[in-house]
């Protein structure tokens, strides 16, 4: 019966938030309606143009009729291919940022995305039928093998953020650049180079969503969880330690995550820049930095970047298209700069 | 307990909102997607090749799987009632036919409306007769491909651009269209797809045959194989007995050289026409399939009798047959102090190949008779 009544409480409270929980009601539904316009304009445009009606019904219309092809076998799975992706990468940005407390985490600067790409790449070069699984595998292990490789050589006795960057610089550099002399000299890569290294979504389908949906949704509900004791972190290691938040495990179970977020979107959609740096930034300006609001503000940020900037990889050149990671830089660049200039 | 409870509910907002309805909507959909089974599943890919029959029919007709709107026909015969047209197909259709991967492909009647995705699919489907109404961006010959609606580049061609052509059939390029993730896309538009290609000269004869039998004119292809095969020999015939050797040089903006072995498309026309290729013996290296990278050196312990050249950038920028004196050494070269570095037309040995191998043999004949041997 207590149960029932606190459970009727806080379902009451859901409905109507008041204050500070207001403010965030309102930004989380803006930006789901942002993400449903972006999906609504994937649904109408590419090389097909569909009215908002042909492209609400091929949502559920038979794979035999032209739109529900479209809408049903293409657009959509690469939507939600493009919010896992860009979601995880935001995440992972945010968790970074702050178990770093630098505002250049990002797993593309710390190494994350350039160990997730090594391993993939090496595995599609030993083996260019790779499945779907076995790229998702291979960039798993390459992004946990990172996150270790990362938390062994910053951690000495202890882990200082400032170590755990400098690391993360180094091995991205050193990751990168193999990865690149591997892309480079081998031929599987020779016509695709481009968009593994930008990073883009062209061809992603069910199947890659299938495959990363149970990485993905679960690190990030993990992020969630462990979001409170981020903010204990950032009070400095004596205070966490203090109000008994065990600082070097946390920080080790917070680069797990991260490293498979990251490897969930390089198995996809190859090396994206940009996303996991900016999306916490915009996310920071809306909603603050109390990680329990920031670290979902950031998934909801990254997926409206990438599913934004996908959108426009397919229409710029359509019907060809260029990588959506050249879209993510050549608007987050710009944006992130006016951030700091300005907003910062 | 009470301090808690705020702190839950607060989160809750975000967590509900963005997180528990991305998904629920995701896996609402991904549910549909099981529901009703789609083609592009990774299945039908794999079973192609290896079940050929059935999994073929599945791959190429979307409609057999749609099995719970259409109970009045469950049997597997569903596949070939299912054309374009609720016209009975073409005498002779459905027929299966096998293509360069070794995939048996059902095609349900005379396809109408082609989508080649290559520069080789495009000159296939023109040699035996047919047209197409789909063509990637860098199709140049023959000119009347050139008024068909672009789908995109043949590395990355557009899935949706295809469907609106509402093609027939689809024809792809085994040389080009490897990645399994490509070959997926393809299969699950839901359309025949067949893979021709033409990585030598006897692939080319083949991919003519397999045309043939998939457009219903094999008279058209026998002819069209007949004159491939007519060039080759009359190309033997004139560099019979010569003892000639060549390579095939094609240089990157880095400026190292390349030479095509005969696992190349190239390469296999020197072989085809008789000439010694001295790099056929060395291992595949740098970043082009069937070629090897040579340096300077290893070209002056080759001395081939003729170098042909080829150079991928538009004229404006220089042929490599008026580079190649640059490099170090290479006016030692034989082939250099007897004017026999040739500049061929890279479509005709690298970038379009096909039935256009005709010319290509042509092409040595002529470069070997005009500068005197």
């Amino acid at each position: 019966m207590a149960g029932a009544t606190v459970g009727a409480r806080a379902g009451m409270s859901f409905l109507v938030p008041r204050g500070r929980s207001r403010r965030h009601f309102l930004l989380a539904c803006a930006g789901v309606l942002a993400l449903a316009v972006i999906g609504l304009l994937t649904m109408m445009f590419g090389a097909v143009n569909l009215s908002a009606g042909e492209a609400l019904s091929g949502l559920t219309a038979s794979s035999d009729s032209l739109s529900g092809l479209v809408v049903g076998q293409i657009r959509l799975p690469r939507f939600l291919d493009a919010i896992l992706v860009g979601a995880s990468l935001g995440v992972a940005g945010a968790l970074l940022q702050g178990v770093t407390r630098n505002p250049l985490g990002d797993p593309t600067i710390f190494g994350l995305t350039a160990a997730g790409g090594l391993a993939t790449a090496t595995a599609i070069s030993i083996n260019p039928q790779i499945s779907q699984w076995g790229v998702v595998l291979a960039a798993m292990v390459g992004g946990l093998g990172g996150a270790g490789i990362l938390f062994v050589i910053a951690y000495r006795g202890a882990v200082s953020p400032v170590r755990l960057a400098l690391a993360g610089v180094a091995l991205s550099a050193l990751f990168g650049a193999i990865t690149v002399g591997l892309v480079a000299s081998v031929r599987t890569f020779i016509q695709t180079t481009l968009g593994f290294l930008a990073g883009g979504l062209y061809g992603s389908d069910w199947t890659d969503f299938r495959s990363i949906l149970p990485f993905a949704i679960p690190a990030i509900a993990a992020s969630l969880v462990l979001a409170g004791r981020l903010n204990v972190l950032s009070l400095g290691d004596e205070v966490a330690t203090g109000l008994g938040v065990l600082a070097d495990r946390t920080r080790l179970a917070i680069l797990v995550i991260a490293g498979v977020l990251t490897a969930s979107a390089v198995a996809v959609a190859g090396l994206v820049g940009f996303v996991g740096l900016l999306s916490p930034h915009v996310a920071r300006y809306v909603a603050g930095s109390d990680n329990r609001y920031l670290i979902p503000a950031s998934a909801l940020v990254g997926a409206i970047i990438v599913t934004a900037a996908d959108l426009v990889a397919k229409l710029v050149i359509n019907p060809s298209e260029i990588p959506m990671g050249i879209i993510t830089a050549a608007v987050g660049a710009p944006f992130l700069l006016y951030l700091v200039r300005f907003k910062v | 307990m009470t301090d808690l409870l705020p702190l839950v509910r607060r989160s809750r907002l975000f967590v509900s909102l963005s997180l528990v309805a991305l998904l629920g909507a995701a896996l609402l959909v991904a549910c549909r997607d099981d529901d009703a089974p789609p083609p592009p599943t990774p299945a039908p890919t794999e079973a192609a090749t290896e079940a050929p029959a059935d999994a073929a029919t599945e791959a190429a007709t979307p409609a057999p799987t749609e099995a719970p709107t259409e109970e009045a026909t469950p049997e597997p015969t569903a596949a070939p009632t299912e054309a374009p047209t609720e016209a009975a197909p073409a005498p002779g259709y459905p027929r299966d036919v096998v293509d360069l991967f070794g995939r048996t492909v059902t095609i349900p009647d005379l396809p109408k409306a082609i989508v080649a995705i290559s520069p080789t699919a495009t000159e296939l489907v023109y040699a035996v007769g047919g047209t197409v109404v789909g063509r990637t961006r860098t199709v140049s010959y023959p000119p009347e491909a050139l008024e068909a609606t672009d789908v995109g580049n043949a590395y990355q061609p557009n899935p949706e651009a295809i469907l609106a052509l509402e093609p027939d059939l689809v024809v792809a390029d085994s040389t080009i269209h490897i990645a399994p993730d490509v070959r997926e896309t393809l299969e699950g538009l839901g359309v025949p797809v067949i893979f021709a290609g033409a990585a030598s000269v006897d692939e080319v004869i083949t991919g003519l045959t397999l045309l043939g039998e998939v457009l219903d004119n094999p008279d058209g292809a026998a002819e069209a194989v007949a004159a491939v095969e007519a060039a080759r020999a009359a190309a033997r015939e004139a560099l019979a007995g010569q003892d000639l050797s060549a390579v095939i040089l094609i240089g990157d903006r880095d400026r190292n050289l390349y030479a095509a072995k005969a696992s190349s498309y190239g390469g296999s026309i020197l072989d085809a026409v008789g000439l010694a290729n001295p790099a056929d013996v060395q291992p595949d290296s740098g970043p082009f399939p069937g070629f090897t990278r040579v340096s300077p050196e290893a070209l002056l312990e080759f001395d081939p009798v003729y170098i042909f050249t080829v150079t991928p950038a538009p004229p404006p920028a220089p042929r490599l047959s008026g580079m190649l004196g640059l490099f170090p050494g290479m006016s030692g070269l034989q082939a250099m102090a007897n004017g026999r570095v040739i500049e061929i037309d890279v479509q005709l040995l690298v970038q379009s190949p096909g039935p256009r191998v005709v010319e290509a043999f042509a092409a040595i004949v002529e470069a070997v008779a005009g500068s005197g041997q």
